[in-house]
């Protein structure tokens, strides 16, 4: 009785809505793989092509692609900057 | 330094505004309290167009102007009543609905929330970061200019060249704050405490709007308390985005509420030109999205187009444009576009005109369109970062200042749970039965929100600047929360464990996980800006020093900081004409020069810093010359006479009287 009331965009809405949930669940899952060394290359790396060398340098921008990549910003030997993980 | 008067005055202006637009709807509430707390609500959102209208068409916005408006139709209602004696008392009785318990309940947490965002907000004589100085200038010049325009200076070069929250930004954040600062002498004090009465009172806004929204104030008042407890909600940061969140939940009441009166439209049109008029785009967009979001699910769930709706948020939109199109006017589409994305999209349509014939056009017009949706998808800003689970499922003490993160254990549990059971327990009758239409919009919400958070993570962005969507996120993720604990407790009921023990339980979970977090966070000392250069309590012997003095007067600090000396509370004006130029050449003024523009314009104290004064100067005049030119200013401004040394802090700073 309850499926015959609903019409077409009611069940494209349901199906839409419940797309967006499993595309969230797969990206999320996508995103966890991310959570490495790599990870945290390819932020930096994306962050100097956009903007170029000076700015993804800054320790902030740095801060932020390590610890988006679940790390801790550390200094190396010459003082630059690189991800420790634990 | 608390100002009485100007708490009564704030509630007077948003009461008479609110109850003004309930007249137009014929709103009465059953529930004792509450048609007080909407008109406060609706009050509070009527004030940004409102002020910008004035502003509009040269009113002065004063505070005496914005009074008068609200209580024009309250003193005609209540004549009107008088003079057809009906005016009575309102019979009171200690029996209490469940309603009213659950509005008393709302009125609590509200009350709770302003204590911890007062308590934080006021453990440090500063304002926090960088943000809250710059709203002091607005604020300050809306106070004693009463006009939300930039001033128009001679040698003005650039936009923003004094007020960078106020033209082109959206004044409403200051005009609030300045207006508020007419009657309370102390900005340091009005920007602080309000501030985080507002976003408390967004709390109560909270409730009232769930309340209609899943009709039922029980369920309004849980996700009201998780609201409050999760950490990523709002903290007592002083910026626009604290007034333009707690908009949204009396423009999504008006909106909710056009189902069963269309006048509401009206309201609705209001309170969403309010939002396009608080905060510079980025929230605006958010959150119209989310209107939308609301308006397309509810047109499928209702099988007919919300055009009453969508009319208010387009109306509110365009009513907007009061303010967007003065400054398309004053700055130019070209100025406009570049003062939100940089050279990019005005170069590259440039560079399409100059390019092949065939495509000029097209191209030009493609690459405009793309780099504007690129611009207001971007997933850079700031503070915005790829985010962990971790990042989700802890709430963290040590937190991001102006927008924390984290939502905690047994609180994102809870959403998982929510989202899980209303999938499977309402399926189709989601998108098909109107009781569950809220449900329906909140879960597109989150979805729209968590994807914007993770915008960094995931293949591609869908909203701007991520860490500012953790606060939007909050609102689905306390309603989801919500019917997640409402399952736990059915659940509990199937195996005979009372509701009332595992609701105790949770709430135990949720404070003890979220709240304790966002409570150490929020009164916890915060740093402030980078002008302080000495040590960590420099600001606090500026405080000292500042806090000593009169409100309101009038000191020069030789560095150009003077946002320092209005945040303070203390006063100096930036924009009048000549103060920038000769603040641009300050070192090759000499102490007579000095003292004569200081004394000309009433200026009391001169404050010299020689680590600020060195930062600031520098970049003009390379370091040795800065050294050599301040020892040279400072022995001439010592030995003049003209100054008169009355307070001073070793290694940080030295007052002089202005003689």
């Amino acid at each position: 009785m309850e499926q015959s009331q609903i019409n077409l965009p009611q069940q494209v809405l349901f199906y839409v809505l419940c797309g967006l949930v499993a595309l969230m669940v797969m990206f999320s899952f996508m995103a966890s793989l991310d959570k490495n060394f790599s990870g945290y290359e390819k932020c930096v790396q994306k962050k100097c092509e956009r903007k170029g060398e000076a700015f993804c340098q800054k320790a902030r921008e740095q801060q932020n692609c390590c610890a988006g990549a679940g790390g801790q910003l550390a200094q190396d030997n010459k003082g630059k900057f690189t991800c420790v993980f634990s | 330094m608390i100002s009485w008067i100007t708490i009564v005055l704030f509630f007077v202006y948003c009461w008479g505004l609110g109850f003004s637009a309930l007249s137009v709807v014929h709103k009465k509430t059953e529930v004792r309290l509450e048609g007080f707390f909407v008109a406060i609500a609706l009050g509070l959102g009527i004030f940004p167009i409102l002020a910008v209208l004035l502003n509009f068409v040269h009113i002065p916005l004063d505070w005496k102007i914005f009074l008068s408006l609200s209580l024009i139709w309250p003193i005609v209602v209540f004549g009107r009543k008088l003079y057809a004696k009906e005016l009575a008392m309102p019979k009171f009785s200690f029996s209490f609905t469940k309603a009213e318990l659950m509005l008393c309940g709302a009125v609590v947490i509200m009350l709770l929330s302003l204590f911890m965002y007062t308590k934080g907000a006021f453990a440090y004589p500063y304002l926090e970061d960088e943000d809250p100085w710059g709203h002091s200038i607005g604020a300050k010049y809306v106070a004693l200019e009463k006009s939300a325009y930039d001033p128009v200076l001679s040698g003005q070069t650039k936009m923003d060249w004094v007020l960078s929250y106020i033209d082109p930004y959206p004044p409403a954040y200051d005009v609030l704050m300045g207006v508020l600062h007419q009657t309370s002498p102390d900005l340091n004090w009005t920007m602080k405490f309000f501030n985080a009465l507002i976003i408390s009172l967004g709390v109560l806004f909270f409730y009232l709007f769930a309340k209609e929204f899943a009709g039922d104030s029980g369920k309004a008042l849980l996700a009201t308390f998780l609201l409050a407890m999760i950490p990523s909600y709002l903290s007592h940061f002083i910026w626009a985005h604290s007034y333009v969140v707690t908009l949204f939940f009396p423009a999504m009441y008006a909106l909710w509420m056009i189902k069963s009166d269309s006048r509401w439209v009206w309201v609705g049109v209001i309170l969403v030109a309010s939002i396009w008029v608080t905060q510079n785009i980025e929230e605006p967009i958010k959150l119209t999205t989310m209107m939308l979001l609301f308006v397309m699910v509810a047109s499928v769930v209702r099988k007919q187009f919300l055009k009453k709706e969508f009319a208010a948020i387009c109306g509110g939109v365009v009513l907007s444009l009061v303010w967007w199109g003065m400054m398309v006017y004053k700055y130019g589409v070209k100025g406009m576009i570049q003062y939100y994305t940089g050279e990019r999209i005005v170069s590259s349509a440039s560079s399409s005109v100059v390019g092949s014939v065939s495509t000029s056009f097209m191209s030009s017009l493609s690459s405009k369109i793309y780099a504007v949706w690129v611009s207001i998808t971007s997933s850079g800003g700031s503070g915005s970062r790829a985010y962990s689970f971790s990042d989700f499922f802890y709430a963290k003490s040590a937190n991001a200042i102006n927008n924390p993160i984290g939502i905690g254990i047994v609180l994102s549990l809870l959403v998982l749970v929510g989202l899980v059971w209303v999938l499977w327990r309402y399926r189709k009758s989601l998108t098909s039965h109107e009781e569950n239409l809220w449900l329906c919009v909140t879960l597109f919400w989150l979805v729209y929100t968590f994807w914007g958070v993770n915008g960094q993570t995931f293949p591609f962005s869908i909203a701007r600047g991520p860490f500012r969507i953790w606060m939007l996120m909050a609102i689905p993720a306390a309603l989801v929360a919500m019917e997640g604990t409402y399952f736990l407790m059915n659940m509990g009921k199937k195996f005979k464990v009372p509701a009332i023990l595992v609701l105790s339980f949770i709430m135990f979970g949720v404070v003890m996980t979220s709240g304790v977090a966002k409570f150490e966070h929020n009164t916890t000392i915060w740093p402030t800006s980078g002008t302080f250069t000495a040590s960590a309590q420099e600001p606090w012997e500026y405080g000292a020093w500042f806090a000593s003095i009169p409100p309101n007067t009038n000191v020069f600090l030789y560095a150009p900081r003077d946002k320092t000396v209005i945040g303070f509370g203390a006063n100096s004006c930036v924009w009048c004409e000549g103060f920038a130029e000769f603040r641009e050449n300050i070192l090759e003024r000499t102490a007579i020069e000095l003292h004569t523009f200081l004394s000309q314009r009433h200026y009391e104290y001169l404050v010299l810093n020689q680590g600020m004064d060195y930062k600031y100067m520098r970049g003009k005049y390379g370091d040795e010359k800065t050294k050599a030119l301040l020892e040279q200013r400072y022995k001439e401004i010592f030995n003049s006479g003209l100054f008169q040394p009355v307070y001073q802090k070793e290694n940080m700073f030295i007052v002089f009287k202005v003689k």
